[in-house]
């Protein structure tokens, strides 16, 4: 029963390609995988840290951009690079990390939104380098030897590996030592220290791993498009994402799945009631941050255990 | 064992431990005793590594721990137990124990032998294992708080109000479980507001008033000075005075 609900979702995400005639939806779902990616990462941070950035759009950037320029100005090999990407992205996140963590408080949110409008501006202003506001273009797709990943198709099962790995990595994270450890730091910092655990190193520890996923996000996602802009990488984008999270349910890795996914694909379905659509999207949010504060997913598993101990 | 000297700390630029200086022997009871805002909660963070200090020295078993971070000192056998926020409200009472041994990083078997000790010594944890632990009674959660405690193995346990805010029949048997406690090979700081049953199980006290300490002697003959009848004990004082 414990270990069901992960091949159940597996197999859904190999089999929904079967029934869907569109490739436009496909292309929705590659772009909620690589949300699911960054919204865990955050959602470690935030549930099990007890700290939320406002940085994550910039790691997303920092993650396509130096993929982008790495691979297409310097003409190193795409798939060394992402690693190199998340290795740098880490670095910079850990300097951000290590003074601001070391404070109580909530002095990380204002350090990482601050990092997030520099990037922004780096992105647009350094336009030799960056592009500029026009963006970045003709960065090459993912292939392994001589297999392409050229269709929607091929990357939807690309993105969903990755995904899901993600997810499993982060669930048995959670389970570990280091994840319990966490998770008594999240609930009570000043028991969790008088219990010996070093909980300004794990803040940081946490913090690195969840920009590195960003970055990791945004290189897949500047070799899938091929093209990016910094307007995909704006404050905005960081905002969405901490809304994912809280959506989702903090400190629930599969409510961050659920969440990326939901807010992601509701501007598509939205798209039926056209100029409304801003407007409803921001009624559901206010709905479910009113009636479901803990999340959407923790709610629904309460409300599903409630209704089976009814029944029997 | 313990070897405070001269210490100052403080919030900022309030001053709260005046050049505070105390020590305890192993094997000792040591209790602590002062009113509210005294400077005796932070005094143990100090001690603990989870307030910085601006002067003086904290020695252990003859090693240097201030500057050492709380994990360190944890791993050193100088176990807290907090004031308030003492427990992980959502993990279970068995989570809980589990991450009192953390550091020790024992493997299952070793693990569970621990746990029934403190099963033993605490049964009731033992019924409601499976329970979160934000579900329990304020006494509950002080047993669970130095059960998770114990889970460390301390060489010098140091607890804070651990009779704060139970019933009177719960506090004497919490005191009871400390005094057997150290019957059994553990040195213990007390901080008590309870300064009748804290000094009546202490070998020694320290008072302290305003973040300095005022007075210090053997239990039992504090709990005969006129001092501090005047100041913690109330009733005697007070038959005293209307006479």
């Amino acid at each position: 029963m414990k270990h069901l609900p992960l091949p159940v979702f597996s197999l859904f995400v190999i089999a929904l390609p079967l029934i869907l005639s569109n490739n436009y939806y496909l292309m929705a779902l590659n772009i909620a995988a690589l949300n699911v990616v960054i919204v865990i990462g955050l959602n470690l941070l935030m549930g099990y840290a007890g700290q939320i950035s406002l940085g994550h759009a910039a790691f997303f950037g920092l993650g396509a951009y130096l993929s982008a320029i790495l691979t297409t100005t310097c003409g190193f090999p795409v798939w060394p690079t992402i690693p190199a990407a998340m290795a740098i992205t880490a670095v910079v996140a850990y300097l951000i990390g290590i003074p601001t963590l070391k404070l109580e408080g909530h002095y990380l949110v204002m350090a990482t939104l601050g990092f997030n409008v520099i990037v922004y501006i780096v992105m647009i202003q350094l336009s030799a380098v960056t592009g500029g506001p026009s963006g970045f273009a003709g960065i090459p797709r993912l292939q392994i030897g001589g297999f392409a990943f050229d269709s929607d198709l091929k990357i939807y099962y690309l993105f969903w590996a990755v995904a899901i790995l993600v997810l499993i990595l982060s669930l048995n994270l959670i389970h570990s030592r280091a994840g319990r450890a966490m998770a008594a730091l999240s609930h009570n910092e000043i028991a969790a220290r008088c219990t010996g655990i070093d909980t300004e190193t794990y803040k940081v520890k946490i913090f690195v791993i969840s920009a590195a996923l960003a970055s990791l996000a945004g290189s897949l996602y500047a070799h899938y498009i091929s093209f990016i802009s910094p307007g995909s990488f704006s404050i905005f984008f960081s905002l969405q994402a901490v809304t994912m999270v809280l959506v989702g349910g903090m400190g629930s890795v599969w409510g961050s799945l659920f969440g990326a996914i939901l807010l992601s694909l509701l501007p598509e379905v939205l798209h039926s009631v056209k100029e409304y659509n801003v407007l409803v999207y921001g009624f559901i949010l206010m709905a479910v941050l009113m009636f479901f504060p803990r999340g959407l997913f923790p709610a629904g598993r309460s409300f599903c255990i409630a209704m089976i101990r009814k029944k029997t | 064992m313990l070897k405070i000297r001269n210490i100052d700390a403080g919030y900022g630029k309030i001053q709260i431990l005046h050049r505070t200086s105390l020590h305890i022997r192993e094997g000792e009871i040591v209790s602590l005793i002062g009113a509210n805002g005294a400077g005796k909660t932070t005094l143990l963070n100090v001690i603990s590594g989870l307030h910085p200090l601006k002067g003086g020295s904290v020695m252990f078993q003859n090693r240097e721990i201030q500057a050492m971070p709380p994990d360190r000192i944890v791993g050193m056998g100088l176990i807290q137990v907090p004031e308030t926020d003492k427990i992980f409200p959502p993990l279970t009472v068995l989570e809980n124990l589990e991450m009192g041994a953390y550091l020790r990083r024992l493997d299952r078997r070793a693990l569970q032998s621990e746990i029934e000790k403190i099963h033993a010594l605490f049964p009731i944890l033992r019924d409601r294992g499976d329970r979160a632990a934000g579900t329990l009674s304020g006494g509950e959660r002080q047993m669970l708080a130095l059960g998770r405690a114990l889970m460390g193995k301390p060489r010098l346990l140091m607890l804070d109000e651990p009779s704060l805010g139970l019933a009177p029949v719960i506090v004497a048997e919490m005191f009871g479980i400390i005094q057997s406690l150290n019957a059994m090979g553990t040195t213990i700081l007390l901080v008590e507001q309870n300064a009748r049953e804290a000094l009546q199980i202490s070998n020694r006290a320290y008072v302290m008033e305003t973040g300095r300490i005022v007075l210090t002697g053997a239990g039992v003959e504090l709990m005969s000075n006129e001092e501090v009848k005047r100041a913690f004990l109330g009733n005697d004082y007070k038959e005293k005075w209307e006479r």
